[in-house]
């Protein structure tokens, strides 16, 4: 493709626009897509084939890869740690994204007021997400230390001893979930803020002349209608959780005793740590797997509850 | 922004073609001038690389040096993507616990430099099948950092000499009492002294290997690794004891801070130490630049303790490395002999960066470091007795990670040294290959 | 009253939580190292010092600033422009295999991109764009998977009569985008522009990757240089990190003016 042969078509386009009615004619549509599918293509999918291929070799990345076949895979199967590692990762997700998400909406809802200074607010906080994240990972440290930090201090003065956070088994995951879901609130409120400020005013109007409770509002004409979003807020969410991989890098290294080692984490240090690049792409593999059936799942869960279709 | 789409297009279409078309034109085939990369990891360093480099260009005219800057935690990640598409730079810094990973897998060209008169940890390090893989470049050695502040608050004088033994005996335990204090002013041993509010520590023991457990059991006889390339000994009796000796220093004697506060990846040992909350620290010379400018008080140095067998600290050499497949290897080879000359290993040691590799030139660093009031002779002294390096085998970049986290165990208590050491080699040992 | 105050009660506390890490970043920033050892990461250091915001803005970090710039607005016109046009033709158009290659698109999100990084750094090399600016933005500039869905969803809010409307008036998909569409999705404009700025500017490891020398340096590689092995310069890299902090809350508080209610509904209906 080149620029001659874009911008002929163009200018096509424009003239036989005119005459047509038939809804969507394809050749638009695949003109329209043709930029962003050459670039998926070539520096997205095609990498991603290569991992796939590569799942069935052995290599060390600094020597030549060898041909193994299916062993990588046999190799998964006994590979304890990486199921305990998927295991984590399910645990991680469910903290995360439940919490995040109905956060997200409560700050946006509350966001989509006139109130003053609203726009302040607003860069509050999505402040957490806009910060160069190396440096926020030194600060968390900073704030779980068991001692000076500044969560056990605060709760100090109110009289509780805090856990030990990032040494305790059972704090570790919470502790990382939660430095994600702060975060991400802010991020995802954007969404549902431009989810809600796309709904006519007109539609509460009328179910308020109706009669209609805040609750049965919210419930009957906001939620329907942020359908889209809380897809979209749903997928990528769920998509970018259970690909976590710089907070747990910054804050545990996978500790305690393996109770913060996600699965990207493994894949990480099986691929530049342990050099063993094939079977890293074998557990890039299982996880995209994982990935597609859970955003299917989600795909089906609100494909159902669409009660009107808008395309 | 969106009003004149056809432009875009037009402009995308040009990207399109120049992503096809263009070349970067850094392939540098061109007679002449020949342009090298050399790639390092330390900011402060580049600064005295330049000049090194502006010397080494001016005798050289055919060559041209791009120093190359990369963050430490990614610059291992880069590299290997670099030699996977046959990129890396010509010559590069090399550290002894990668190495391994690179010579076996014929990364790296042999050198051909005079080895007596560089250090012999250092050229150890990077020794693979009896041919030296690399230009010995610096070391840098353990040693006790400790403020001399809080030694005079606490009206103790710093021995002549510490040691250490498993059973609690020596000075050096003797000395991080008295200078643990807590909020009452009590020290450990007396009565209702109370761990949970110390205000002061005498001593740092935590989970690093490079400045901790490794010298406690080099210097009670233990062993890490049977030989270079081997396999990893350090579940011995005599190891165990000695990472048995760090852990008390934590959980039993109470001189050190616990290791919920220290253990990496987020410990703050350093911190503290700045802090003044801690007055013994054991630290690689390397950190001085993190902890001397502006320090709050006096900042003194010591060798490290003396064990049951004697003194033997980790002395941590780096190598400038020759790319196997650099596209100029005579000139990537010109440049790493350079390094290793007097000339520019002394550029390095006057400027306070770093103690040069080439024997001799110690003193321009500690001189350096005289003038920012802090005696860094101890370090020299040190590298002249026993030293040991890290362990030089294949799979320590991969069993980094799990090490620490049992280690991390150990220093919390819920796992004995003993158990640790043995989970350790054996998860360390099937690593090895 | 009583709920106002309520209100504001939350979002002061909800705020404060959200701000407060950066308020170490902000308070480290403008200390010196003395202060930094001397009081705690939330206490202000007293007086303040600018010195470290001099010392980053003294080196080359104006420089990588600069980069950074460039980046971003290269790649955020690119996103933009192409992520519309296809969010809109997976939205709005009939075209055959539209959902396969749709899900294909969202698909390329789920394999992570440690591992992806090193086949897409070898294309590159065999584009010869290794070390260049075009192989710094060739991923990004034609649309991410993550932005067109963004819009397709918002796409799919627009009520479905706008188009006849249109249609009927002799108008082609091209025209119907521009004219009828676009104004509808200033919301979700802005928001893509947002994060597709403020995405870029942070971008740390591709640029990591695909360059290596100073004239393409970003600032997170240059802030990440600023911890050691062995140590970290607090002072600066917070210093660099606040400076970097800035510009982006500048656009951010632009950009929200966009994701205001789009009036334009009801004049159509």
């Amino acid at each position: 493709m080149t620029s001659h042969t874009a911008e002929s078509g163009l200018v096509r386009d424009v003239q036989a626009a005119k005459g047509r009615r038939r809804r969507g004619s394809g050749w638009h549509a695949y003109l329209f897509v043709a930029p962003s599918l050459f670039g998926v293509l070539a520096f997205l999918l095609l990498p991603m084939v290569i991992v796939l291929v590569l799942s069935l070799f052995d290599w060390e990345l600094l020597s030549d890869p060898k041909f193994v076949g299916l062993d990588n895979y046999r190799r998964l199967a006994g590979d304890g740690q990486t199921w305990h590692s998927l295991g984590v990762t399910i645990a991680y997700v469910l903290l995360c994204i439940p919490l995040q998400t109905v956060l997200a909406l409560s700050v946006a809802m509350l966001l989509n007021q006139r109130i003053k200074g609203v726009r302040f607010y607003r860069s509050l906080f999505v402040v957490p997400w806009m910060a160069t994240p190396i440096v926020l990972a030194l600060i968390w440290g900073w704030i779980f230390d068991p001692r000076d930090g500044a969560i056990n201090s605060a709760l100090a003065l109110v009289g509780i001893t805090g856990p030990d956070w990032l040494s305790d088994p059972t704090w570790a995951l919470p502790a990382v979930a939660l430095v994600s879901v702060w975060q991400y609130t802010g991020y995802n409120m954007l969404f549902f803020l431009a989810g809600l400020q796309g709904i006519p005013k007109e539609l509460h109007d009328a179910a308020e002349t109706d009669g209609a409770t805040p609750a049965q509002r919210f419930w009957r004409v906001t939620l329907p209608l942020l359908n889209p979003t809380m897809f979209f807020v749903s997928v990528t969410n769920l998509i970018g959780s259970f690909q976590v991989f710089d907070t747990v890098y910054a804050m545990t290294d996978g500790g305690p005793s393996h109770t913060t080692e996600v699965i990207n984490f493994r894949i990480f240090q099986t691929a530049f740590k342990e050099f063993d690049f094939g079977y890293a792409a074998t557990l890039s593999t299982l996880l995209f797997l994982i990935i597609f059936l859970a955003t299917m799942a989600q795909v089906r869960f609100f494909g159902k509850r669409t009660t009107y279709d808008l395309s | 922004m969106l009003h004149n789409p056809p432009i875009r297009l037009a402009l995308l279409g040009a990207v399109l073609l120049a992503l096809t078309s263009c070349g970067s034109g850094s392939g540098g085939g061109e007679s002449g001038k020949v342009t090298l990369t050399y790639r390092l990891w330390d900011d402060q360093q580049k600064a005295g690389y330049e000049k090194v480099m502006a010397a080494f260009e001016k005798a050289n005219p055919g060559i041209d040096v791009n120093i190359e800057l990369l963050p430490y935690d990614q610059y291992w990640t880069k590299l290997t993507a670099d030699v996977v598409a046959g990129t890396a730079p010509d010559v590069f810094w090399m550290s002894p616990t990668q190495f391994p990973e690179y010579v076996t897998k014929g990364v790296l060209s042999p050198v051909q430099v005079d080895r007596s008169k560089y250090h012999q940890t250092v050229v150890g390090s990077f020794t693979y099948q009896d041919k030296l893989y690399g230009v010995p470049k610096d070391w840098g050695i353990v040693g006790l950092l400790y403020n001399k502040d809080l030694f005079k608050k606490a009206g103790v004088e710093m021995p002549d000499k510490l040691t250490w033994a498993a059973d609690g005996t020596g000075t050096l335990l003797d000395t991080a009492r008295k200078l643990t204090v807590d909020e009452a002013g009590k020290h450990p041993g007396d009565a209702g002294f109370d761990p949970d509010k110390v205000k002061s520590y005498g001593f740092a023991s935590w989970n690093h290997y490079q400045t901790q457990w490794m010298n406690w059991v080099s210097s009670n006889g233990g062993k890490l690794v049977d030989k270079p390339f081997g396999k990893y000994a350090f579940n011995d009796p005599a190891s165990v004891q000695a990472l048995q000796f760090g852990v008390d220093l934590v959980n039993k004697h109470h001189v050190s801070p616990p290791a919920t506060q220290t253990n990496p990846p987020t410990g703050k040992v350093t911190d503290m130490f700045k802090a003044g909350k801690v007055a013994m620290f054991p630290a690689n010379n390397a950190l001085l630049p993190f902890v001397a400018p502006e320090a709050t008080f006096e900042i003194g140095v010591a060798p490290m303790p003396e064990g049951p067998k004697g003194r033997s600290v980790n002395l941590n050499g780096l190598a400038e490395a020759v790319y196997a497949k650099s596209k100029h290897p005579k000139e990537a080879m010109k440049l790493a002999e350079y390094l290793g000359t007097q000339e520019p290993q002394k550029t390095m040691a006057d400027g306070g960066y770093v103690f040069p590799a080439l024997n001799g030139l110690s003193q321009g660093y500690v001189d350096f470091w005289k003038s920012k009031k802090v005696d860094v002779s101890p370090f020299a002294t040190e590298a002249e007795g026993s030293t040991f390096s890290l362990p030089v085998t294949t799979g320590f970049t991969g069993f980094e990670t799990k090490l620490n986290q049992i280690f991390n165990e150990m220093y919390l208590g819920k796992l004995t040294p003993e158990a640790a050491a043995n989970q350790a080699v054996t998860e360390g040992n099937a690593t090895v290959n | 009253m009583a709920k106002r105050i309520l209100l504001y009660a939350v979002l002061a506390a909800g705020a404060f939580v959200s701000v407060f890490p950066y308020l170490l970043v902000v308070l480290t920033a403008v200390k010196t190292q003395a202060q930094l050892s001397e009081t705690a990461p939330w206490l202000p250091g007293l007086p303040p010092t600018a010195d470290n915001l001099a010392k980053m803005l003294a080196g080359d970090f104006p420089r990588y600033l600069l980069n950074t710039a460039v980046m971003t607005a290269l790649l955020t016109a690119g996103q933009l422009v192409f992520t519309t046009f296809a969010a809109y033709a997976f939205a709005r158009l009939r075209f055959k295999g539209r959902d396969v290659l749709f899900w294909l698109f969202v698909a390329t999100m789920m394999v992570p991109s440690a591992v992806t990084m090193i086949p897409l750094f070898l294309i590159m090399r065999e584009l010869d764009l290794v070390n260049t600016w075009y192989g710094l933005l060739a991923p990004y500039v034609l649309g991410t998977p993550y932005g067109i869905f963004l819009m397709r969803q918002f796409f799919k809010t627009l009520p479905s009569g706008l188009e006849e409307a249109a249609r009927i008036d002799g108008a082609g998909p091209l025209t119907i985008l521009l004219r009828v569409m676009l104004p509808l999705c200033r919301p979700a404009l802005g928001t893509l522009a947002i994060i597709t700025v403020i995405s870029s500017w942070n971008s740390f490891l591709w640029p990591l990757i695909i360059t290596s020398s100073d004239d393409t340096k970003v600032i997170t590689v240059a802030i990440a240089t600023l911890k050691q092995g062995i140590g970290v310069d607090y002072n600066l890299m917070m210093a660099g990190s606040l400076i970097a902090l800035v510009p982006m809350v500048a656009v951010f508080i632009f950009f929200q003016k966009h994701i205001v209610r789009s009036v334009v509904l009801t004049g159509l209906k």
